[in-house]
């Protein structure tokens, strides 16, 4: 409660916001989200988006963020190819 | 005090005190304007709410009654409604009621629409009945407007009975008496409010309103009774009928029993009266007519009735009186009933203040609600067999533990042989010891995760603005688990069970075989073995079991019913493995088509504890007999090779199988066992058929099997050191037999010596003097090494003239590995490959080094 | 529940958890639940250089459903055991 979370959705996505609710489905309420967008063109680039609500079975990892680590980083530097959405089956 | 949010003061006495209401008030208020009003209103008990605030609490009223929603969460009281917004129409103003001409309404006014102006009239006869005891002030307006209250009239005339003087006198005293008292009561409660005042302002409140009312009720009842004597007097002048009245009611006392029944309950003093009265009018019985109209003998026993009740409402008054005597008593009474009431509002105090101090957790389960339904829930967990549910960490966590232990142990004890999982006799009680110790403290754990969790929960909850507003789901309980979702039909027991049945026909089937023909059963198939297999781990899951639940020793029966049980179990066991029966039934043998899976070789490993000697040497005849039909022999070609293969490694991996669990763990004899005899027919059924010997003899896994053999024999022909440290030899017979048998050995093994090398097999694949020859017999060499270690052990039993030979047979291998040796670098390699050698040279009091190379 | 019953084994054991979108990471195993959601301490994405994603991520919840495999230490297992505990599984629901 109250800590800043990352998450990751199941289609790739990356949200940060602070965690104020969650139940036992794993559905989520963040507040002060903000999207991180990666790219290889580009840096990463952080979008505002307010309170979020996300559905459970859209979620794939939720972790703690180490604020410190994630200010100290330089996220506009690191250039990365988003992370795939879930895949099942073989490829 | 105002329940369910109501304003319950009516707007006629919204201004005043409840006792001074009790004073002023309109009788007709109660009847609400109302003419079928019941009065029960009036039965109210207006008095004696000292207490409600001790009962329900005198803060703000929380807002669980607060059904009208007026309550807000400032918990301060709104100002009080007007009763006419507030108050149903009907019970706040009666002429709203009526004027409003309500057609819903549902209260009964309208049952008797006779109109408001009935109802005074209505109270006032039926009012003076009721609560004439209680309230003597309305007695006395009763009394007063003698046409609205004949009864009350005819119940004065009924008093009259007595002689004037009496009752004169009677009223009289108690007068005095109560003037005094009065006085005396007054000084008292001067000299109990002083004391009061210095202490408590509200009990000495209520108790001088109590002392108050009971003193006017008795300055009232004086002037009633002072009135009436006055009123007697003139009514025994003046009113004619009293003599006949008076005659009347002594005739009725003579002649009447039925009616002299029914007043039974006069007092006592009644009729000595009457009699008294009787020579003061004595001519009247004569004079009166006996057909007295019916009409008068009525009026006759209502008078009776009625002076009954006055006499009786007297005696309570003479009764208050002497009570009251004992002022001295009611003081004390009064200083403990203060001191009481100051613990009671201490207490109340006490209690408030607690309660509104939780009140902000009222919407909230208590932590002890909360670890009640956790215990529940975790002892719904914890069952009598932990093992149903959480077998797989149960048991790893014993195992681990007793690893642990036995790692200590292991070196004290020197306990080899034991299987991976201990003795089950001394793990079944030790075990479940542990299961119900690690269950606890699970439980514990449990039981804190949960109270953490909670105490975050509420200690996140007020924070976190959007708790909760995603709704709740249905409570986080263990029926959450998932389930099973893939319902599999799983073979019923029946289809199960049907091959036994079969594979006890197929066991018959050689008996018949003249009427069968040549047509044996087929073997098992792969298939088949591992169902069979998988229904015997079942037997020996079903018999671990068994050996937790084991029953204590004292109790007997169960005990033999236990032994029974697990016997039983174990013949089913040792039947599904068909040890037994004709040798040549299939092929392979049914035996060996179990062990040839690697299930079936753990199988074996595992059952090693519960088979007898008797049933491991006969197991351990089947294979040896039937060696060439075992899988690991039949495949053992592919380890002759050096390539890493699939396959390869399988029958690498059922080989070490064959041979750990098997031989080694399984079919691994206990020491009373081992005799020399039992290892040399084994080894005389191995040389029985000489083409397979020698065919098996270039196996690694045949060959490791004779040399375990062998091992144990010749320990055994050197005899063993007894527990006294006494050498126990072999019985004679069996050591000739022995020596016959090793010659037979050495004469058929001498010529597959070279043979028996698996680099003999491998390298002459490659062109000799090669670098490539010199790679692959790096690897043979490690192949080799197991040969070299059983050729020493076995020369070392043989004679001179058998060593020469030996020496001859082998010379050409020892050189050529040698040689070999001889082209590689200095380092592990060669050394390794001389060292094999000399394991061989040495046992022969040789050495390679002796040996000169070209 | 045989599997909630092995992952209490392994906990505080450093398991590799690959997920469906092709992550892999490792970490020491926390607590699993009975939906298998699988909460990981000190964690470890591998391949990190092309997952910067979670650098500042230590420790995280993994939604069970998302989990393509879990690995497990060997030396933390018993599959002879793990055997039996199938056999007693598949016994029961018969």
């Amino acid at each position: 409660m109250e800590k800043r979370v990352l998450l990751v959705m199941q289609d790739g996505r990356v949200v940060m916001g602070i965690l104020v609710g969650w139940d036992q489905k794993s559905n989520i309420i963040l507040s002060e989200c903000i999207e991180r967008r990666f790219s290889l063109e580009s840096g990463a680039v952080d979008t505002s988006l307010g309170v979020y609500m996300v559905k459970g079975d859209q979620i794939c990892l939720v972790g703690e963020l180490d604020t410190g680590v994630d200010d100290a980083t330089q996220w506009s530097e690191i250039r990365a190819e988003p992370l795939p959405a879930l895949r099942y089956g073989e490829t | 005090m105002s329940f369910f949010g109501f304003e319950t003061s009516l707007p006629q006495h919204q201004d005043t005190g409840q006792n001074q209401a009790f004073a002023e008030e309109d009788v007709a208020v109660y009847t609400w304007g109302d003419a079928s009003y019941d009065t029960l209103g009036d039965a109210l008990q207006e008095a004696g709410d000292d207490l409600n605030d001790e009962t329900f609490g005198s803060g703000p009223v929380g807002k669980d009654f607060d059904f009208s929603g007026t309550f807000d969460n400032t918990r301060q009281p709104k100002p009080e409604p007007a009763p006419s917004q507030n108050i149903p129409s009907g019970l706040s103003n009666g002429n709203n009621a009526w004027t409003s001409n309500a057609a819903t309404s549902v209260l009964p006014k309208h049952v008797h629409p006779s109109g408001s102006a009935a109802a005074p009239s209505v109270f006032s006869r039926i009012d003076p009945l009721l609560a004439g005891r209680t309230e003597p002030k309305q007695v006395a307006a009763a009394v007063h407007p003698p046409v609205d209250a004949p009864f009350m009239i005819a119940g004065d005339y009924a008093s009259q009975p007595r002689t004037m003087a009496e009752i004169e006198a009677d009223m009289k005293a108690a007068a005095m008496q109560q003037q005094q008292l009065a006085q005396q009561r007054e000084r008292a409660r001067i000299l109990e409010q002083q004391q009061m005042l210095a202490q408590q302002q509200q009990q000495q409140q209520r108790l001088q309103e109590e002392e108050r009312m009971r003193q006017e009720q008795q300055e009232k009842l004086a002037s009633i009774e002072r009135e009436r004597l006055l009123q007697l007097e003139r009514q025994a002048r003046s009113d004619p009928l009293w003599a006949i009245r008076q005659a009347m009611m002594e005739q009725k006392i003579g002649n009447q029993g039925h009616v002299h029944e029914r007043n039974q309950s006069i007092p006592s003093e009644a009729s000595p009266m009457s009699r008294n009265r009787q020579p003061m009018i004595p001519v009247l019985p004569s004079q009166m007519p006996h057909a007295a109209p019916a009409q008068q003998q009525m009026m006759l026993q209502e008078l009776l009735y009625h002076q009954q009740q006055q006499q009786q409402f007297l005696e309570q008054q003479l009764h208050a009186q002497q009570h009251s005597e004992k002022s001295a008593e009611v003081m004390a009474d009064a200083q403990r009933r203060i001191q009481e009431a100051e613990i009671l509002e201490a207490k109340h105090r006490r209690r408030v203040s607690k309660i509104q101090s939780m009140a902000r957790y009222n919407d909230l389960m208590t932590q002890s609600d909360k670890d009640f339904i956790t215990r529940v829930q975790v002892a719904q967990l914890v069952t009598s067999d932990p093992y149903a549910d959480d077998f797989y960490a149960q048991v790893y966590a014993s195992i681990k533990q007793q690893r642990n232990a036995s790692e200590i142990n292991l070196l004290k004890l020197g306990s080899a042989g034991a299987s991976t999982q201990g003795n089950p006799n001394q793990r079944g009680p030790h075990r479940r010891e542990n299961a119900i110790q690690r269950m606890q403290a699970q439980v514990e754990r449990l039981v804190n995760n949960m109270k953490s969790r909670e105490l975050s929960k509420e200690a996140g909850a007020p924070h976190g603005p959007l708790a909760n507003v995603l709704g709740k789901t249905s409570g986080r309980s263990y029926k959450a688990a998932p389930r099973q979702l893939l319902q599999i039909a799983i073979a019923s027991p029946e289809s199960a069970k049907a091959h036994p049945v079969k594979e006890h026909e197929a066991e018959k089937a050689p008996e018949h075989i003249p009427s069968h023909g040549n047509q044996a059963p087929p073997p098992f198939s792969r298939a088949e073995a591992l169902l069979i297999i998988e229904r015997l781990f079942t037997n020996i899951l079903d018999m671990e079991q068994l050996r937790r639940n084991k029953p204590l020793a004292e109790e007997q029966v169960a005990i033999a019913a236990w032994n029974e049980k697990q016997q039983a179990l174990l013949d089913q066991i040792w039947q599904g493995l068909r040890v037994a029966g004709n040798l040549h039934e299939t092929n392979p043998h049914p035996f060996i088509a179990l062990i040839a899976p690697l299930k079936g070789k753990r199988f074996i490993g595992r059952l090693g504890r519960d088979l007898t000697d008797n049933q491991k040497v006969m197991a351990l005849s089947v294979i040896v007999t039937l060696i060439d039909q075992v899988d690991v022999i039949r495949n053992a070609a592919i380890l002759d090779s050096v390539e890493d293969s699939q396959d390869r490694r399988f029958v690498e991996r059922q080989a070490y199988a064959f041979q750990e669990h098997v031989i080694n763990q399984g079919l691994q004899l206990s020491p009373a066992s081992r005799t020399l005899r039992v290892y040399n027919s084994l080894i005389e059924f191995m040389l029985e058929n000489g083409p397979v010997f020698s065919r098996v003899m270039r196996t690694r896994p045949g060959l490791t099997l004779l040399e375990h053999f062998f091992a144990e024999a010749a320990l055994l022909k050197h005899g063993l050191q007894g527990p006294d440290g006494e050498v126990i030899s072999a019985p004679p017979e069996d050591i000739a037999k022995w020596d016959k048998l090793y010659d037979r050995l050495f004469d058929v093994l001498l010529p597959l010596w070279t043979i028996m090398f698996p680099s003999s097999r491998i390298l002459p694949a490659f062109p000799p003097d090669s670098m490539e020859i010199i790679q692959v017999s790096l690897v043979t060499d490690g192949f080799d090494q197991p040969v070299w270690r059983f050729l020493a052990g076995f020369a070392l039993e043989g004679t001179v003239e058998q060593h020469s030979r030996l020496v001859t047979q082998l010379r050409a291998k020892v050189m050529g590995t040698l040689k070999m040796a001889q082209r590689l670098e200095e380092g592990k390699a060669k050394a390794r490959k001389i060292r094999n050698v000399d394991l061989f040279l040495n046992a022969l009091g040789l050495s390679s080094s002796q040996i000169p190379l070209q | 529940m045989l599997i909630f019953s092995v992952f209490k084994t392994l906990t505080d054991q450093t398991v590799t958890v690959e997920l469906k979108n092709d992550l892999c990471i490792t970490g020491v195993l926390k607590s699993v639940d009975q939906y298998l959601n699988i909460r990981l301490d000190a964690i470890k994405v591998q391949n990190a250089d092309q997952h910067p994603h979670m650098m500042a991520v230590r420790n995280c919840f993994i939604r069970g459903s998302v989990v393509r495999y879990v690995q497990l230490p060997a030396s933390a297992m018993d599959t002879q055991l793990l055997e039996d505990a199938t056999r007693r599984e598949s016994g029961k629901k018969i």
